[in-house]
């Protein structure tokens, strides 16, 4: 099926103005279908702009973004609802809605469809509860109550609800302690096996980057500076990359992986 | 054959044995409403057979909605003939690993006896906490002015001009709508008894003696009591109050009482403002409707008042301040870390403050009966 091999997400010269402060200059992305794609660059270089606009959640001041094969801000009603259904967002800082329980937070997305009886909307929700490693007993508990892995965690299982085939994360191990960091990014790459996801996330983490990356995208100076596997990304000689890959910290990490 | 996602079933007899076939993609996306009755229904119809084979591997796509329904057919358990894909093996086993819901607690039978009771309680412990908080204020206040080079100047005069300042337009609006509603009203009345010259008095006891604090301190709760509780609540979630604790700087001192005083020192102002205005709308009226001059009116004016009246009003606007300041701060540092609270915990502080200043204002009536009237 040649719908099947189309890029997920294709973004063509993109170009974004923030009054008169240029972020992007023309960036040209594509998102293969199953692929781990990392987004790194330095603070304010536009990262979490981009993955908005991935998901049309902010317009590029010019430039096309191509969701699915179909053009992402042309959508109107029920087509772009229906586009928004395959992608699912997990938010730096999680995003739940705190009025509602964990379990209604996932239940929401499931709710919205109009389409699922009660008994199977909970029975979904207790399957993407354990999926990200919650108890059912969690489910109950206010968004307040958790813990900030918790959290992620809900969130995650929030953006999973509909079954997407795209997960985009926004620094998806910010604020979390290296063992809970680590159990996320195992998470990921796990359910990445079981339910066939393509993955586009920020991060300014290395560890997850190594972890969890196909593919990583560096964005420097308003621009793609490189898009290909670590390897490649490593072997550019960038003043940017240096300081990243091959700071104190980017240099140890490189050095036990080989 | 054209691609045709829509998920199908049927089912073939093979020498004695049913082979229950599944196509197309059995995903959430494709599970339109008749769909999923459509599937339920024939789903049904193969039943629970045991002898069964259910042939997964031509499907096309699964995930947990489409597997969950099958799921649900066979009795949450693996039927005993399974053709599986190995890349949907892992949702099956995800389903089977599933452990059992839990049941939200029950409501008990007693349960509004138990909100009653609840609520009767929490009522103590807000009251509790009012006079605690307004110990701590009353010790803070004392600990700054032994030492005056620790009065928060800037914080007060800052807070003076948020409340104080930017509600004179409002407050003045209101004070000669009302004013000019009451004095028409009594301008009527009046003229039947043939007793026009009495609309200063009137107009002079009442918008002074109680209309002017209490019309200032209602509007000065909904404006800057809610505004102040909604501040303390942020300045809490987003730890800025414990920020300054550990610079050794008391939120009670530097944040709560500076409000405080601001609002004691403001309200009479304000108060003396608004009875300014609704005096002035009842001259207006007074003078197209009765045709008493603004010169007599005025002149009239301070016979119809005695000093005493202006006392109470003093008195009383700065025990109102103190109260909207008290409760604003009150249920500004109950807010919990999540939306809802903010918008709850605010309306609380609006609702208690009103009605607390209304409280007052006849505590104040009955105590005062005797006192500041000319005779």
């Amino acid at each position: 099926m040649s719908r099947d091999s189309a890029p997920v997400i294709e973004l063509r010269g993109i170009v974004t103005r923030f009054g008169s402060q240029l972020v992007h200059d023309g960036i040209d992305l594509t998102v293969r279908r199953g692929e781990v794609l990392g987004l790194v660059g330095g603070s304010g270089s536009g990262k979490t702009t981009l993955l908005r606009q991935m998901i049309g959640l902010q317009r590029p001041s010019a430039g096309r973004v191509i969701a699915f094969g179909e053009p992402l801000f042309d959508l109107r009603g029920s087509a772009a609802a229906r586009l928004r259904q395959r992608w699912g967002v997990l938010f730096q800082y999680g995003a739940l809605f705190t009025a509602l329980t964990v379990a209604e937070n996932v239940a929401l997305p499931l709710r919205e469809l109009r389409r699922l009886d009660e008994a199977m909307i909970r029975e979904l929700v207790r399957l993407k509860l354990a999926m990200v490693g919650l108890k059912p007993e969690d489910g109950l508990r206010y968004p307040a109550e958790l813990s900030g892995g918790m959290v992620k965690r809900v969130g995650l299982a929030r953006a999973l609800a509909l079954d997407a085939e795209l997960l985009l994360l926004d620094e998806p191990t910010s604020g979390l302690d290296p063992v809970a960091s680590e159990l996320f990014v195992d998470l990921i790459a796990e359910l990445r096996g079981v339910l066939g996801l393509t993955v586009v996330l920020v991060t300014h983490d290395l560890d997850t980057l190594v972890d969890l990356c196909d593919r990583i995208a560096v964005l420097a100076e308003r621009k793609l500076v490189v898009v290909g596997t670590l390897d490649e990304v490593v072997a550019c000689d960038h003043p940017f990359i240096r300081s990243y890959f091959h700071g104190r910290r980017g240099g140890r990490l490189l050095d036990t992986r080989r | 054959m054209p691609i045709d996602d829509t998920p199908r079933l049927h089912v073939e007899a093979q020498n004695g044995q049913r082979r229950i076939l599944l196509s197309g993609q059995w995903v959430l996306r494709h599970l339109s409403a008749t769909t999923l009755g459509r599937l339920r229904e024939q789903l049904a119809a193969c039943g629970r057979s045991a002898d069964a084979l259910w042939d997964l591997e031509t499907l096309d796509g699964l995930d947990s909605s489409g597997a969950l329904l099958l799921w649900q057919q066979w009795g949450e358990r693996r039927p005993s003939q399974l053709r599986l894909r190995p890349e949907h093996e892992p949702l099956l086993l995800r389903l089977a690993q599933l452990p059992p819901a839990v049941q939200p607690p029950r409501r008990h039978l007693l349960a509004p006896v138990t909100r009653l009771g609840a609520a009767v309680l929490s009522g103590a412990v807000h009251l509790r906490e009012l006079i605690a908080l307004l110990g701590q204020l009353t010790l803070d206040l004392l600990g700054i002015v032994t030492r005056p080079t620790r009065i928060p100047w800037r914080e007060i005069s800052a807070s003076i001009h948020k409340s104080g300042g930017r509600a004179l337009l409002i407050t003045g609006l209101v004070g000669l709508l009302i004013g000019v509603v009451l004095s028409y009203l009594s301008a009527l009345q009046l003229r039947l008894l043939g007793g026009e010259r009495f609309i200063v008095n009137l107009m002079g006891l009442t918008v002074t003696r109680e209309l002017g604090p209490m019309l200032a301190a209602i509007l000065i709760a909904g404006r800057s009591g809610s505004s102040i509780t909604a501040e303390l609540g942020v300045m809490r979630l987003t730890q800025e109050l414990d920020a300054l604790r550990t610079l050794g700087i008391s939120p009670f001192k530097r944040i709560l009482l500076p409000k405080v005083i601001a609002l004691a020192l403001v309200m009479p102002l304000l108060a003396f403002w608004t009875m300014a205005a609704a005096i002035f709308g009842g001259m207006v009226v007074a003078q197209n409707e009765l045709d008493i001059s603004f010169g007599q009116f005025l002149t009239d004016l301070p016979a119809a008042i005695p000093v005493a009246t202006y006392w109470i009003a003093l008195i009383k606007s700065v025990a109102f301040g103190v109260v909207i300041g008290l409760v604003a701060c009150h249920f500004g540092l109950r807010i919990k870390p999540n939306t809802e609270s903010l918008g709850y915990e605010t309306t609380n502080a609006v609702v208690t403050a009103i009605t607390l200043v209304i409280l007052a204002d006849a505590l104040f009536a009955i105590a005062l009966r005797d006192v500041g009237w000319s005779e």
